[in-house]
């Protein structure tokens, strides 16, 4: 309300921008004793999407926390957060993050990117959403096995749409063909993945009744699914999500598939063992806090910290994974 | 008179005080920010969020509403003035609008401008507020031979872009095609012609290509003949009553209603927003225009009031999928899902049973929205203008500080800059040789559109053509290209014997 | 496609030649040198259109697509640009030269002062690596003074105060308030109310 109150308009709007806007009045905020002056986190993708959303409530977390001095988010855009890769594998300075997570690792591979996730000192992950499987209402298909057994037998007339070529969709969906038993050689050629800039035109094709199926991120697809005009087949996590509780996972329909997608921070490869183990405790301390849970709460994003050595592995196996699958959807040599 | 009753609702809430003064800030902030090329109301929208958690959720939607139309605005005053727009849906009246303002007519555009997108925006918003549901069912039936049609049916009217000298006009649309092509293609995920660069596998924004060939290459060109000695002084109006004369009124009130009649159905369908729907109005009002075709491209105010009344009556169109069905249609409409989300709404097709007040209010703001923008921005005008009296030095370096700003600003890479620079020597020797710019940025927008909607439609029906003429929607709009096409012939042919 | 049995019914563009301005066929007079550009320019969209046309048959198609795949549009684009640019040579080699853009600013009688050309390129591409070494409110003060003063601005050092102060403005209210990712530079590093 402070907003309005004093009056003329202008000075009003100024006063306002400067009292709630930005990074400038934060220094502040106990930060006296962090280990970590200045974090600067680098968002690889423009304002208003997943990453952003994600480095922006750190930044706002970390310093309401005071686990850091001051924090910073810029945005590096470009080629599914490449650019925004190769600009965190030539940085110098150690305090440093970039918000990054599973379409990073198939952008990487899609675009045959120079910079490469293996480069850069992994930290931790942070959060993640599950994908669903659904199909337009007027849809003959009411399991995940009616889709399967008529993409194996029909190929190509069966078309199933989603987000962006070598997206989290994309291989969903590339795995789901592999789990079902068909040979690595014939998914490219049995697949008709119709790709879409985002899940929020798939939807449009979805209600339509233009294509046979769908495959996105939860929170795209769960409000169509409650309102009856789309049908849930399966969930991809490792346990059924609240938002849809009578959608089996994969695992419970008999296809050996979890994929998520993940988001997470890492940093640049050259900081030594005493930088990264700041930043970590840095990570650990926000996940653990309460302004982060809060804002899990608030965003509806599921809690999957992961730091340390199991991130390390859990990144290096992700990575060969999506490998195999984008080289059997065909969009890797 | 269900929905009657709940707008009045609406307006109860919205009418108060605190409200309007929100909706005042919203609109001041859309607009001065929308003003600069490059940052668009998406961005303004994603800027300014974190700047409304503060507030309640109906406050925070009507700073919202008040940003949205106020962006939409902002983007076309630089258009007219400086012939930098701010995102592809002004690119069109930067057309007609920068050579107004050129001849000493930059308050008349820019009043039909504003009171165009306020008639328009009302129309729409009635729309929206009646028809909402209805419409909603019927553009998500439309399916991908549909969008590839309406795409065929605006290049068909790109026509009227090509200018005087046909094989100029064409080289000039390819050339635009060829930059569509650029970075990574929808489809496949390979990229084409991005050189190795990582910056070019987004593609390049159309608006570095707008500013670039528009704002640098006329002021470098501008700056190779500047005239030496005195310089002429744009005559600005003084008074308000100058602003729109008697003639000005009667050659607008039309495009200001076809505006709203094109506008409204292209920005519901999800088919990529208001762009399409300016060119299509700007393409109806020359061919309408009749013994005035000619002043079409040196300042014909009906190219101005046309594509402006469309380009809002569009950004309505766009919350009907977005309302209803919880379709996000635009980068605009995502963000404002964003928006909601952060306030635990799930927008959706239960949003207008679950949260009917809020959306009334919204709905309400948006009238409260579109009739501030003119309080707000006639008086305005004025002030506006006088940007055109800067020494032409001065005002032609502001043009490139600004142009330069706004490519930095779209992803903070320099290298966008220097694209802009690249370009900009690319429309000043369009320029000198005669080659119009106006093809190439049509192109490059409409280009990739029709590409992937075409080729989306032949992957769904595996190759069969008769899928891209079978429905009823584009099975229409071929017969009713064909049908103009044969007129037109005809019409021609007339003529010519008439003459002879 | 000629140019001239669409002349009387097509309006006139921005970019495109204004008729009226010229009612004389000014092309007998035109001087020849300015063909040579433009026919340089002609055969370079259709080099562009040679370039698309190879170049296409090297993207990658991925699995094995019975319908239209990455390479049908650029294909397409390219015999476009090479078909446009071959009649142009032609209409050239024939006499038929395009009118340059008229207006208001630009003064017909003066040639074209490439000097003043290099120099805002030079400022332009100064100022896009200006912008992450020293900063983009002084990257702004060297682009707007410098320009201006390309273009006539007197005294100089008003051109280039204007500039800075435009620079700083500018970045304190999308920098500073709005929280835009512009680089405020090694100078004023510390100062907080500038940092996007």
């Amino acid at each position: 309300m402070r907003i309005i109150r004093s009056g003329a308009a202008p000075v009003g709007i100024v006063l306002a921008l400067a009292l709630t806007g930005c990074s400038m009045l934060e220094s502040s905020g106990g930060g006296g004793d962090a280990a970590i002056d200045e974090l600067s986190i680098v968002v690889p993708a423009g304002p208003g999407g997943g990453w952003d959303q994600t480095g922006r409530a750190m930044q706002a977390d970390m310093q309401e926390e005071g686990l850091v001095g001051s924090a910073t988010v810029t945005n590096v855009d470009g080629a599914g957060g490449t650019v925004g890769l190769a600009n965190i594998a030539t940085e110098t300075d150690p305090n440093t993050l970039l918000v990054m997570g599973l379409v990073m690792v198939g952008a990487v591979e899609t675009n045959e990117a120079q910079a490469r996730i293996e480069q850069t000192t992994p930290i931790a992950r942070l959060t993640e959403e599950q994908e669903v499987i659904v199909v337009p209402k007027e849809s003959p298909y009411e399991t995940i096995d009616d889709l399967v057994d008529d993409i194996t037998e029909n190929g190509k007339k069966v078309s199933i749409t989603g987000g962006s070529a070598g997206g989290t969709d994309h291989i969903l969906a590339g795995m789901l063909l592999q789990a079902s038993g068909m040979p690595s050689g014939n998914i490219a050629n049995s697949l008709n993945y119709i790709a879409y800039s985002g899940g929020g035109e798939s939807l449009a094709a979805l209600l339509g009744n233009n294509v046979s199926a769908g495959i996105s991120g939860v929170s795209e697809y769960a409000e169509q699914v409650q309102a009856g005009e789309l049908r849930a087949l399966a969930v991809s996590g490792s346990e059924r999500v609240d938002a849809l509780p009578d959608t089996p996972t994969l695992t419970e329909a008999g296809y050996d598939v979890v994929l998520t997608n993940w988001r997470g921070v890492v940093a640049p490869g050259s900081i030594d063992d005493a930088e990264k183990e700041a930043l970590t405790t840095a990570v650990t301390e926000l996940a653990e806090s309460d302004a982060w849970q809060a804002t899990l709460e608030e965003k509806a994003w599921d809690d999957a910290f992961l730091a340390g050595d199991e991130f390390d592995t859990y990144l290096d196996g992700n990575i060969a994974e999506i490998k195999t699958v984008l080289k059997d959807i065909g969009l890797v040599r | 008179m269900d929905n009657f009753s709940a707008l009045i609702e609406g307006f109860a809430t919205v009418l108060h005080p605190m409200y309007l003064l929100y909706a005042l800030f919203g609109v001041f902030v859309g607009t001065a920010v929308g003003v600069l090329p490059g940052i668009g109301p998406a961005m303004t929208i994603a800027l300014l969020l974190p700047l409304t958690y503060s507030l309640d959720p109906t406050a925070a939607i009507i700073v919202f509403a008040g940003i949205y139309y106020g962006g939409m605005y902002g983007g076309s005053t630089t258009s007219i003035l400086l012939n930098t727009p701010g995102e592809s849906a002004s690119i069109v009246t930067a057309i007609e609008g920068n050579k107004m303002a050129r001849a000493g007519r930059g308050a008349a555009a820019l009043a039909t401008a504003a009171i165009g997108s306020f008639v328009a925006g009302s129309i729409a918003t009635v729309a929206l507020t009646f028809l909402a549901p209805v419409v909603a069912r019927w553009a998500v039936q439309l399916g991908e031979p549909d969008y590839f049609a309406l795409m065929v049916v605006a290049f068909v009217t790109v026509g009227a872009l090509l200018g005087s000298s046909v094989p100029r006009g064409l080289a000039s649309l390819s050339l635009g095609l060829f930059l569509g092509l650029i970075g990574t293609d929808t489809l496949t995920g390979q990229q084409r012609f991005t050189f190795g660069v990582p910056n070019l596998a987004d593609g390049i924004d159309v608006v570095v290509v707008a500013v670039g060939l528009f704002a640098v290459g006329e002021a470098v060109y501008v700056g190779s003949r500047m005239r030496h000695g005195p310089i002429r002084i744009i005559p600005v109006e003084k008074g308000w009553r100058t602003w729109m004369k008697c003639d000005d009124w009667r050659r607008s009130w039309k495009p200001w209603l076809r505006g709203a009649a094109i506008g409204f159905p292209v920005g519901t369908i999800p088919a990529g927003g208001a762009d399409v729907a300016t060119f299509l109005s700007y393409a109806t009002e020359r061919r309408l225009a009749g013994s005035r075709r000619k002043q079409f491209g040196k300042g014909a105010i009906e190219g101005v009031a046309g594509p402006e009344a469309a380009n809002n009556a569009a950004a309505s169109g766009v919350l009907v999928p977005l309302l209803t069905l919880g379709l996000p249609t635009t980068a605009t409409a995502a963000i404002i899902i964003v928006a909601f989300q952060s306030y635990g709404i799930q927008p959706g097709p239960m949003l207008l049973q679950n949260e009917s007040s809020l959306v009334w209010a919204l709905i309400a703001s948006l009238y409260v929205g579109n009739l501030m923008l003119v309080v707000l921005n006639l008086p305005l005008v004025g002030m506006w203008v006088k940007v055109l009296r800067i020494p032409r030095h001065y005002l032609y370096a502001g043009i490139l500080l600004f142009g330069a700003l706004g490519s930095y600003a779209l992803n903070f890479a320099p290298v966008d800059v220097l694209l802009l620079v690249l370009i900009g020597l690319i429309g000043f020797f369009m320029r000198r040789y005669g080659y119009p710019v106006a093809p190439l940025v049509v192109g490059m927008i409409l280009g990739p559109m029709a590409e992937d909607r075409l080729r989306r439609s032949l992957a769904i029906s595996q190759g069969d053509l008769s899928y891209l003429v079978t429905s009823p929607f584009a099975a229409t709009a071929y017969a009713a290209i064909v049908v103009l096409l044969a007129v037109g012939i005809w019409l021609k042919r007339r003529e010519r014997a008439e003459e002879a | 496609m000629t140019s001239d049995n669409t002349a009387h019914d097509a309006p006139v563009l921005p970019g495109g030649p204004t008729a009226e301005d010229a009612p004389l066929p000014s092309d007998a007079v035109e001087p020849p040198p300015r063909r040579w550009g433009e026919l340089v320019l002609a055969l370079a969209t259709t080099a562009l259109g040679v370039y698309v046309l190879v170049a296409a048959g090297s993207i990658t198609v991925p699995g094995s697509s019975n319908t239209l795949g990455p390479r049908a549009f650029p294909y397409l684009v390219g015999g476009m640009l090479v078909a446009a640019g071959v009649v142009l040579v032609v209409l050239i080699l024939s006499g038929r030269a395009g009118q340059e853009e008229g207006g208001e600013d630009v003064d017909p009688t003066v040639r074209t002062d490439w000097l003043t050309v290099v120099l805002l390129v030079v400022i332009l591409v100064v100022h896009v690596f200006a912008i992450n070494t020293v900063g983009w409110p002084f990257a702004a003060a060297l682009l707007f003074g410098g320009a201006a003063v390309v273009l006539g601005a007197r005294p100089w050092w008003r051109a280039a105060l204007a500039g800075l102060v435009l620079g700083l403005v500018i970045q304190v209210v999308f920098g500073g308030l709005l929280g835009l990712s512009l680089p405020a530079g090694p100078l004023l590093e510390g100062v907080p109310f500038l940092r996007g």
